[in-house]
Parts: C-alpha cells; structure tokens; sequence
C-alpha cells in the first residue's frame, strides 16, 4: 500500500494516535483500497502492523463505524460500507451573487445585522486607499434548515442608505446595488480557506476551528468604483463551489484557460 | 451567547486555538501595533483555559511567531506581521497548474496505480488502472501546494517520470498529443491530514484551500483528474468576472 499509511502513527504534536490510525484507515476506505464488502485487516493485525494499543485500534474502529465508513459484524469482522456522499449544494462562482443564496429552492435567508461598521484589514486590501465610511450586512443562509453561508458585505454608507430593508433578506447582493446605483460590472474574487472563529462556529453550527472555504468579493461599477466587499464563508460539507474553463483544444499546445460563463 | 471549544476531530483544543490564533494573526485581526491580547483576555475570547491559550502561544512562540516578553507581554515578531498579499503566492483561478518560473516543483510519488474507487464511481470511463503522481509547489522554501494527479491507464502509459521533469502536467499531455478543452472545476475546504500537513509544513486540522477538476478533450474524453490543496496563508486563487450589467430578474416585489 502506499507511502503514506506505511509509517506507523507517531505522537503526532496535539493528535490523538486513534486519529492518525482513523485518518489512514479513511483514506484506504476512500481511494477504495478497501473496497465497499471488503473485509478489513483484524483489530490484531492493526494492532501489529501500526504498533498501536488495542484500545487505539477500537477508538478509530468506533468512529470510522459512527460516520458510516464501516460495520463491524460480531462474529465475522469489520466491512467497508459503501460511501455515501451527503447532500451539497452547487454553487456557480459567477453566480455567487446573482443567484445565491436567494433563489435555490429550500434555501432561506436571516439577515444579522445591518450597521455602520469598520472593514477589516484583510478585506480592505482588496480595494486599497477606502476612506468612505463603510455599513456591514450580514447574511446567514440555510439549506433545508441547515447553515452553509456567512456573507458580510460592507457597502459605502452612502449607498446602503438608498438600500430598501424589506428586501434584504430575498435578494442577492448584485442586485440589492443595482437597484440603487450603476450596476455592478465587474466581481473579484479571492479564494482561501480560513478556522472558523467563535461567530462563524456558532452562526454556521461548526466546531471552532473546523475548515471553512471563504471566498472574498470586491464589486465594481464600470467606472471602477467600489460598490461592495463582501467576505462570505461556507461549510465544506454543504457547498460546493464551481467554476467551469475552456480553451481551444484544437490548437493545442499552451492555448490559453478562459472562465466559461454558466 | 458563549462558543464552547469542542475537542473534535481527535484534535486537542490547544492546537484548534492555535489554528485560529494563527489564522488571525496572519490577517492582522488579531492584534494592535503588534501586540497581543494578555492571555486571560483570550482565554475569555476562546472560552478555554488559560493553560489551553499558554500551549497554544507556547507553539507559536517555538515557531518564532511570537515573542513573549516577561512582564511586558506577548508581541507579533516583526517580519511575521501582517504585510497583506505581499510574498502570498497570487495565482488565477482558471490557471491552476500552469507553470511559473518562480516556484519549484517537488515529486513525491509516480506510480501506476488501480484506479481509486471514488474516480470510478464518479467516471466510469476514467478506466481500470490510473497514473498517480503527486508533487508539491513552493516559493522559495515554503511548500504552498500539493497536488494529486490521475492520468487514465492508456494516457498515462506515454508518460515516463524523465518526460514529466519538473513541468506542469498540462504541457506534457500537451506535447504528447492530449489537447485539454475542458474543466469543470470545484472548490472547497478540507482539514489538512497527517499526509498533507507533512508535506505542506502545516498542522493537522489547520484549513486548506481545496481545488479538484476533471479535464476533458475536445472530445470529451478524460485527459486528467486532479486534487490541488492550498495553505491559504502562503496563496490564493484569485478571478475575476464580468457581469453584462444584470437588471434584477423577474419576480414579485
């Protein structure tokens, strides 16, 4: 098998044994070295083969069997399950503000809050020299009742002011600006992934420090002004985020990669 | 309302502190001129223990993140402050894998492998056996990318370890033949493994930027898959779009 399972589960800075057992017994499970009915190695011969207690070897049985990944039969051993992918929303890049999170059917929105609020340093180097006094509006959205986005758009005051509040919480960002002033012609986005800190985790029902995919946006007017920033984070399990490319695959060799419009 | 820290994941609390310690500090959120919150001040904004917040500064401090002064505090060091993009690794979201004189390239594994059972179930087509390779990207000495690639059997074949050097998957495919046309592309987060925290210089648990896609000929025919983990903090993706001017679609006020 390969290079990576091989090493026996060191003692890992701040990682519990069980987990790095767990961890590359879910990869066999994943890449289907094990396949779905297959028999996994016996709680002794774990035991041998990554040097670890018994009592190790069960704790990383037990969780792999309470997510699913396996049945243990008494009597006749451990099996792999067959993989069951949870239900995730699809979300279009380019439509990240056109149509999320308002349209998709089950989905709902809250909105958090609705102030004047200062722009955070990170997010403020996307549109470098911002003076203007800025408000925040936050949004939470929920798939059949579960959390998948924070959005924390800060809008120029002076726009926000023209913002029709019954409307915040049914309409995406592009179109809440549109409606008050030029339209939005460009979107910038910036990928990352960020821990959730205390609001995220409690907003979007994750542990603290859980993984969280963040996409940054700075919406733009055709004169290049700014209309908003807006930082919105998601919940890996429940979104997946899209981009579709193309590019000539005639030509061959080094053609360039272009954004396909969905 | 109070955040509770759970230990999830097999993860002690000390280092979920630590990863959104770190976290903040490379944003700049964290502190003021460079100074830190004393460490009750934290323990109460994490809700945990001070001894949780004095391991976690402990390891940053053994990082030289921090350095704390008895009596004095607790202090940003200044080349880790927050310099914003500077020394990030700024690449195009539509370009991923492309080849960039400034990074260098590291093999970690080149093998012909069965293809794994989550290719097939996806893709049947994609073929019995698969070329795995898996690389990391750095900038200088820092590793801010490790990918993991699969080339279909009979695609994979042509390619021999020599051929594959230090360039991007894209232009060998290229140069044997494999004119990619299209990729659908998903994005998401993932929690750095023990695999991937090793070879990323990262710590298990701690966020990663996650890019998967499948490239297609003109054809249609699978060329590649292709799994690309990220530290966030040493790079990210960035695209822009441009929208025709939208007036707000049809539906009641």
């Amino acid at each position: 098998m390969e290079d990576r399972n091989r090493k026996p589960p060191g003692r890992g800075r701040g990682i519990a044994r069980y987990y790095q057992l767990y961890q590359a017994l879910c990869g066999f499970l994943q890449e289907g070295a094990i396949a779905a009915g297959e028999a996994l190695p016996s709680e002794p011969e774990l035991v041998h083969s990554y040097g670890v207690s018994r009592t190790t070897v069960r704790r990383a049985l037990a969780r792999l069997e309470q997510e699913g990944l396996i049945v243990r039969r008494r009597g006749s051993g451990t099996f792999a399950r067959k993989a069951q992918e949870p239900e995730r929303l699809t979300v279009h890049l380019s439509r990240l503000h056109t149509e999320a999170p308002v349209f998709a059917p089950h989905v709902s929105t809250s909105v958090l809050q609705f102030a004047a609020a200062p722009v955070p340093a990170a997010l403020q180097e996307l549109h470098p020299g911002l003076s203007e006094p800025m408000f925040l509006f936050r949004r939470l959205s929920s798939y059949r009742g579960t959390p998948y986005q924070l959005s924390s758009a800060y809008v120029p005051a002076e726009i926000a002011r023209r913002i029709r509040r019954r409307r915040l919480d049914r309409t995406p960002l592009l179109y809440l600006l549109n409606e008050v002033g030029p339209p939005v012609v460009t979107t910038e986005h910036s990928a990352g992934a960020t821990a959730a800190d205390a609001l995220a985790a409690r907003q979007l029902r994750v542990p603290f420090g859980a993984p969280l995919l963040r996409i940054r946006t700075v919406l733009r007017d055709a004169e290049g002004r700014l209309r908003a920033l807006d930082e919105s984070l998601f919940r890996p399990d429940r979104v997946h985020v899209r981009t579709s490319i193309v590019r000539d695959g005639t030509s061959g060799a080094q053609a360039p990669w272009r954004l396909q419009p969905d | 309302m109070t955040t509770r820290i759970h230990s999830h994941a097999g993860i002690t609390r000390y280092l979920q502190v630590y990863n959104v310690l770190s976290q903040a500090l490379a944003e700049g959120t964290l502190d003021t001129h460079g100074v830190l919150p004393s460490e009750p001040e934290l323990a109460r904004r994490f809700h945990v223990s001070r001894t949780t917040i004095r391991r976690a500064l402990s390891r940053l401090a053994a990082e030289g993140i921090i350095e704390r002064r008895r009596g004095s505090g607790t202090f940003v060091r200044g080349e880790e402050r927050f310099h914003g993009a500077q020394g990030r690794f700024i690449q195009s979201l539509h370009e991923i894998g492309e080849a960039r004189p400034d990074t260098t390239t590291r093999l970690i594994e080149f093998a012909r492998v069965p293809t794994p059972s989550f290719l097939r179930r996806q893709w049947p087509e994609f073929g019995k056996t698969a070329l795995r390779i898996r690389r990391t990207c750095s900038l200088g000495d820092k590793p801010f990318m490790l990918s993991t690639a699969y080339v279909p059997g009979d695609v994979g074949q042509r390619i021999t370890r020599h051929h594959l050097g230090h360039r991007p998957l894209l232009v060998v495919l290229d140069d044997l033949g494999y004119h990619a046309a299209r990729a659908e592309q998903t994005t998401t987060a993932v929690a750095a493994d023990p695999f991937a925290a090793r070879h990323l210089d990262a710590v298990v648990g701690a966020p990663l930027l996650n890019v998967r896609h499948v490239l297609r000929d003109a054809g249609g025919r699978i060329i590649k898959y292709q799994d690309h983990t990220y530290r966030p903090d040493r790079c990210e993706l960035r695209v822009v779009i441009e929208h025709a001017g939208q007036d707000r679609p049809h539906e009641e006020l």
